[in-house]
């Protein structure tokens, strides 16, 4: 199997409204995929779809190879979900918890399961529902890793953490999987730490994937230029891939979407001679940002 | 299976203090039916034993459905949040442990629990079939219910509301049958006829019943199956549409009894006409609010003779035509009650025995006008003062009282019906009376064609072939459904009947003879060698006959 996921034009709506609007995307074995964009963007709903929570309104998506309408008990024996909004059976200690998981995956790892318990520092005999949040996601991420998944689905796993634990999370899941070579979907708005993690990414808006691709050339097609003249400020007229521009007395900033190395370079040296030009790289936080403003201020078309 | 097992347990540990608060309150009801006995002598404790039964049935039936909730609720299937959603569970495994859980403690134990209760009134096993039987339905028809309920509402808040919401919604649409069943029988123009009962049919009941536990199945399962509850609550209403329009739209009969045969009375019963009483006009109740029209019946006195004298006319239903000389005539048909069901002949005729004390209404047989014609105002004004012929059939219906048991007054002296029985308990003598103390249990079943019968009890001493008969003093009943269990479970069924039944227990304080039956002096010896006698009054068919009146007269006033 190539990928994991793939959705193909899927559509998601609910009553009147579509949260998701035709969006596509694939999920390579053994990657990190971060599904990114800002609250309401659909992330959530994408992943209810793909675990066959609610059902898309056309479209498809194949999870494990699976329809995700069809989505049955020998594909969740493979998959691990975690979610910021999942109710846990807070009545039960988390030791009661493993024990009831257990006999629902033949893959269950006890050493495992009790390393991850070592790893969080989570007390087996307090109930859940009287763990505070930061345990209550690490103690189903250990539900959820446990049984070694194919494929682990994390719904905003890390939102409203302290960095602690968020950082606790990140090292024993993300570097786990990692390690293990297992497949993850993740939506998060912790962009810094996805980042150092993740191998491709799709940035989600309204519904719609505004870009969707690998880490690496999204990093490297995105700069931040700062361009000072000498003289008086610089004449507009900026490229169509440059978006974002903001001038302040001699000083104009904005950022290339299609930054190609030298080539860019002496583009950018030829529109604005004499001037001083810094381009800097960006980080997932940095291109996020710019590129939902662009989108809130631009219109909605897509940044390819 | 193993994951249903699997699910089982986990359910029952979630679940164990309201599970044994469930069983403790079985087992409470069990005992205080069993150990009902201890209070026989005790009018105060007795009733404090029916409250307390009135009391524990409301509990138990307001903790099968937080029972019911919570069981089904531990794996929500509202919702886009819980927890086994993005489990490995299989449908089928799921929804098995939860119909076996609640089969269990929301059915299988409490159908054990009545049959325990009767084990210690030594029931047959007809008895305890039936009582079985009748029980199960009740308990699955409500269990059924809450588990739909449950899969269409994602938390017990949820839940409590919605059955506050259906009962609400269900007495509405009540109100609103009634109400236009009302209003058209006020709009209607026609006279209401009579129409010869047929043989009891319990075809509607096992439809309804059919119907009613295959629509909560279906919409269960297929909740379970693709959890979409608008689709769900659009099936469970359709079901529950389909649960009232099948009985009446099915076609044919497959459980309908027999008619009840009159016997031998049917070929020496002689209906006549007295016409020393003439004819007498009176209203109808009943008034034509679209016409404003009034409706009268035109009666006369008709006797019947013939009856072997334990039997006695309860009703009759008349079809007639009276015929003008003009070759006008007018047709009707009604039905009215003709004589009390019991008195002292049909009692003595019973017992063998000439009665000495009994009320006043059971010495006197009333004689009644008999409607003849129903017509409109407007028809006895145009016919006033006229005379003419009426032809007419009319239908007798006899009731039969006979003795069905005789017990010596010796108390742990029992008799045993087929799905009844009864037991003295104690007698106390009294210089120119008796006080027994009887319990009797019965069962009840919503599909029984026959209806329960009246009971009567008498002292007879049969050297002298004398009788008495006797008053209820007190009495109190444990088990059966207390009137606010009945009155909720009627709601959703939206019929009476249903729900109903099941075994109790009545401890009655019987004196003989009754107060104020003012008997004839008796010597106190008169009790040595009596006997409690059972009568009990039973439909004993009925019988047609023709009748012409020529002339009958339509009155002047």
């Amino acid at each position: 199997m190539d990928t994991v996921i793939d959705v193909t034009d899927l559509t998601c709506r609910y009553q009147q409204v579509e949260a998701v609007t035709g969006i596509s995307f694939t999920v390579a074995e053994g990657t990190v995929f971060a599904l990114l964009g800002p609250n309401g963007a659909g992330k959530t709903t994408t992943i209810r779809a793909l675990m066959n929570i609610i059902r898309p309104s056309s479209g498809e998506a194949r999870v494990l190879g699976v329809d995700s309408r069809r989505l049955g008990r020998s594909e969740l024996e493979a998959i691990g979900y975690v979610s910021e909004n999942q109710q846990m059976p807070r009545w039960m200690t988390l030791a009661d918890l493993l024990a009831y998981c257990r006999p629902f995956y033949p893959t269950w790892d006890d050493t495992l399961c009790r390393k991850l318990v070592d790893d969080f520092r989570l007390p087996l005999d307090q109930k859940i529902g009287r763990m505070s949040r930061g345990m209550r996601v690490k103690a189903a991420l250990v539900s959820a890793l446990a049984y070694r998944p194919l494929l682990l689905v994390l719904d905003e796993p890390f939102s409203g953490l302290d960095p602690v634990v968020r950082d606790d999370l990140i090292h024993g899941m993300l570097e786990r999987a990692g390690e293990e070579r297992w497949s993850v979907l993740i939506s998060s708005h912790d962009l810094e730490e996805v980042e150092r993690l993740v191998d491709a990414v799709a940035f989600l808006d309204s519904g719609r994937i505004v870009l969707s691709e690998p880490m690496t050339t999204l990093q490297g097609r995105f700069r931040q230029v700062e361009v000072t003249e000498s003289g008086p400020g610089p004449a507009l007229g900026l490229e169509e891939s440059w978006i974002g521009a903001t001038q302040t007395g001699r000083v104009l900033r904005f950022i290339d979407t299609a930054y190609s190395g030298p080539a860019s370079d002496d583009r950018m040296a030829a529109k604005f001679s004499g001037a001083r030009i810094e381009v800097q790289p960006m980080s997932l936080r940095q291109i996020f940002i710019a590129l939902v403003r662009h989108r809130r201020g631009q219109g909605q078309e897509s940044v390819q | 299976m193993s994951q249903t097992m699997h699910i089982m347990r986990k359910d029952l540990r979630r679940l164990r203090w309201l599970l044994a608060l469930g069983l403790a309150i079985l087992v409470a009801r069990t005992l205080l039916v069993v150990n009902s006995g201890a209070a026989v002598d005790s009018v105060a404790t007795g009733l404090l034993m029916q409250q307390m039964w009135g009391t524990l049935a409301v509990v138990e039936l307001l903790l099968m459905a937080v029972i019911g909730a919570r069981l089904v609720h531990e794996e929500p299937l509202v919702g886009l949040t819980p927890f086994w959603l993005t489990r490995p569970y299989g449908v089928g495994n799921l929804l098995g442990a939860k119909l076996l859980l609640a089969a269990v403690f929301l059915l299988a134990l409490p159908v054990i629990a009545d049959l325990v209760m009767m084990s210690r009134f030594d029931a047959g096993p007809q008895a305890l079939a039936g009582t079985a039987a009748t029980a199960a339905l009740g308990y699955g028809s409500w269990m059924l219910l809450l588990i739909l309920l449950a899969t269409l509402t994602p938390s017990l808040g949820a839940f409590v509301l919605t059955i506050v919401g259906v009962v609400a919604a269900a007495s509405m649409l009540m109100a609103t049958l009634l109400g236009v069943a009302e209003i058209r029988s006020a709009m209607r123009t026609e006279i209401p006829t009579y129409t010869p009962p047929g043989a009891p049919d319990a075809t509607r009941s096992v439809v309804m019943i059919a119907t009613y536990v295959c629509a909560t199945l279906t919409v269960v399962v297929y909740q379970y199956r693709h959890r979409r509850w608008r689709v769900a609550a659009g099936l469970a209403v359709a079901g529950l549409a389909a649960t009232v329009l099948a009985p009446m739209l099915w076609p044919w009969s497959f459980a309908r009894g027999e008619q009840i045969p009159p016997g031998a009375w049917a070929s020496t019963v002689v209906v006549r006409h007295d016409p020393s009483w003439g004819t007498q006009a009176t209203d109808v109740f009943n008034v034509s609010r679209r016409t404003r029209e009034t409706w009268r019946r035109l009666n006369a006195h008709i006797m019947v003779t013939g009856l072997p004298p334990q039997v006695t006319v309860q009703w009759v239903g008349i079809r007639s035509r009276l015929q003008f000389p003009d070759g006008t005539a007018v047709e009707s048909s009604q039905s009215a009650g003709f004589a009390d069901a019991f008195n002292a002949r049909s009692a003595e005729a019973a017992l063998g025995a000439r009665i000495l004390a009994a009320p006043e209404f059971f010495k006197t047989q009333r004689e009644r006008w008999t409607p003849m014609l129903t017509i409109t105002g407007q028809e006895l004004v145009r016919r006033r003062g006229r005379s003419g012929r009426l032809e007419a059939n009319i239908d007798v219906f006899g009731t039969e009282m006979r003795a069905v048991g005789t017990l010596r007054l010796t108390p742990g002296v029992s008799l045993a019906q087929r799905v009844a029985g009864l037991e003295i308990v104690s007698v106390q003598r009294g210089p120119d009376s008796r006080n027994v103390v009887v319990r009797r249990w019965r069962t009840t079943s919503p599909i029984s064609l026959a209806p329960a019968p009246q009971q009567y009890f008498a002292l007879r001493r049969r050297s002298s072939s004398e009788a008495l008969m006797g008053g209820v003093e007190n009495r109190w009943q444990v088990g059966g459904r207390p009137t606010v269990v009945m009155a909720l479970l009627r709601i959703p069924f939206g019929f009476a009947g249903w729900g109903s039944g099941g075994f109790s227990v009545e401890t009655m304080h019987l004196r003989f003879p009754g107060r104020g039956y003012e008997p004839s002096p008796l010597d106190p010896s008169w009790f040595d060698d009596a006997e409690l006698v059972v009568l009990e009054t039973r439909p004993a068919g009925f019988v047609s006959r023709r009748l012409t009146i020529d002339p009958f007269g339509v009155p002047a006033t």
